[in-house]
């Protein structure tokens, strides 16, 4: 049963402080970043040259967009509906335009309907999402970790710590840190989902809770929660880095250019319909590119900037 | 180069949900700021006929935005020859004044009267915040228009 005493949902909550603990973990890796970035880019490095026909890759079928905007909206709603509940209160003028208004305590009725509500809509786009990019697109395995982006991370993270040089070796679809990024996501929403059952209960279909069990899911659920806030708002810097923009058009447009195909991506890590076979002159030219997993070896384009 | 209908197609979906997002979001600032003196979704909800209060209320009304949001892209996308940020404003210029429209033949929940009944101030308190969130959601398509 849905439960809209405020005093029930508040028991077990994590405390403010290690929230914002979380959130300030998070902003101090980007800040780190920032900073670090801001005196040293590194070099791109390995992946072979192609000939891209009509100097456009296609990145991201319509679909695959429309699924990207539609779960930023929702998990937006979510989030925001989420943060006025852990605080009744607080976050309520934010959510003023989707009719959340009155006492507290009706504020945050309304609030649990948006945030519940809305998980109809994010379970059904999961199931979009996953059903689309393994049945009909075929792209699900450029999301999948291989042991070239262990190599890779351990190459980036001593460049970026100093410990070695300041290169990034060209990567597939995703870099190491974007399939991080996506199953961190993956990780979250399943915990979140499942403590999330428990508590709102829906149809009375979970078996009665002991307070203690309920602390411990409310508690999970807070956890996972800011660490879901701290994902996604690193998800947004990193987009938004103007080093970014031509990846952060792709998920409008649908395409990448020829160019930054070329500079960002390794063709034999992420082959596309729409990028070619290597030029003759570029045969020549990328013998000597080191194999994956060992390109921090080999220099063969100028530096332009990191994704992370 | 011509854009094909299939471009056209993606072009006009994607314009249509950032569109979308983008005005969400200011519609967000402004209420929170006190600018906007209507509750959006729920106004929208009650104005496309759907009954029920808050949230069930509000639901309706982001569905049915986010849906003429798409079909406002569409139509963008195909009517407009050339896609720009000028353009989206334009667009955004027309949407804004059908809701003008609306409100000078009709009145909605939430609000005392039609725009010639209501009080000038009352009429511009909601006009104005309304038509920066309308120029923003055009700007967002012709914006998405021109990098497509």
């Amino acid at each position: 049963m849905l439960q809209s005493n405020i005093e029930s949902q508040t028991s077990g909550r994590l405390a403010v402080d290690w929230a914002a603990a979380i959130i300030l973990f998070f902003v101090a890796i980007f800040t780190i970043h920032f900073i670090r970035r801001a005196y040293r880019q590194p070099k791109r490095v390995g992946g072979t040259t192609v000939e891209v026909p009509g100097n456009k890759v296609k990145a991201f079928d319509i679909v695959q967009r429309v699924f990207h905007f539609s779960l930023f909206a929702i998990l937006g709603l979510v989030m925001l509906s989420g943060v006025a509940i852990f605080a009744p209160g607080s976050f309520n003028a934010l959510l003023q335009a989707f009719g959340v208004a009155g006492t507290t305590a009706s504020a945050t009725s309304i609030d649990i309907t948006w945030h519940t509500d809305m998980l109809w809509l994010l379970l059904g786009l999961i199931v979009i999402h996953i059903i689309w990019d393994i049945a009909v697109s075929r792209t699900g395995k450029t999301i999948v970790p291989g042991k070239a982006d262990v190599t890779d991370t351990l190459t980036r993270v001593k460049g970026f710590l100093g410990f070695g040089p300041s290169v990034q070796p060209k990567h597939g679809k995703y870099d190491a840190f974007m399939k991080m990024f996506h199953w961190g996501l993956g990780l979250c929403l399943v915990i979140l989902g499942i403590t999330g059952i428990y508590l709102w209960n829906p149809y009375g279909l979970m078996p009665a809770m002991s307070s203690g069990f309920e602390n411990t899911m409310r508690l999970l659920h807070d956890i996972f929660a800011f660490l879901l806030i701290g994902l996604v708002a690193g998800h947004i810097y990193f987009a938004i880095l103007p080093v970014n923009w031509p990846v952060l058009r792709s998920i409008f447009t649908g395409t990448i250019s020829g160019e930054t195909y070329n500079h960002d991506f390794d063709s034999n890590r992420w082959h596309t319909k729409g990028s070619g076979t290597p030029s003759a002159a570029e045969k020549t030219a990328t013998s000597t590119v080191a194999a994956p997993g060992k390109a921090s070896q080999a220099l063969t384009d100028t530096p332009k900037g990191d994704h992370n | 180069m011509a854009m094909t209908t299939s471009t056209r197609f993606g072009m006009g979906i994607m314009a249509g949900i950032v569109a979308s997002i983008v005005m969400t979001i200011s519609v967000i600032v402004v209420t929170a700021l006190g600018f906007l003196s209507i509750q959006w979704f729920p106004w929208v909800g009650s104005v496309l006929g759907a009954n029920g209060m808050g949230a069930s209320l509000a639901e309706v009304g982001v569905a049915w935005f986010f849906a003429l949001g798409i079909i406002a892209g569409l139509i963008f996308a195909f009517v407009f020859r050339r896609h720009s940020v000028y353009g989206g404003l334009g667009f955004g210029l027309i949407a804004w004044f059908l809701v003008v429209l609306y409100l000078a033949l009709d009145t909605a929940p939430q609000l005392s009267g039609t725009l010639g009944s209501m009080s000038i101030t009352s009429s511009i308190e909601l006009l104005i915040p309304l038509a920066l969130c309308f120029g923003l959601w055009g700007a967002a398509m012709g914006y998405v228009g021109n990098k497509y």
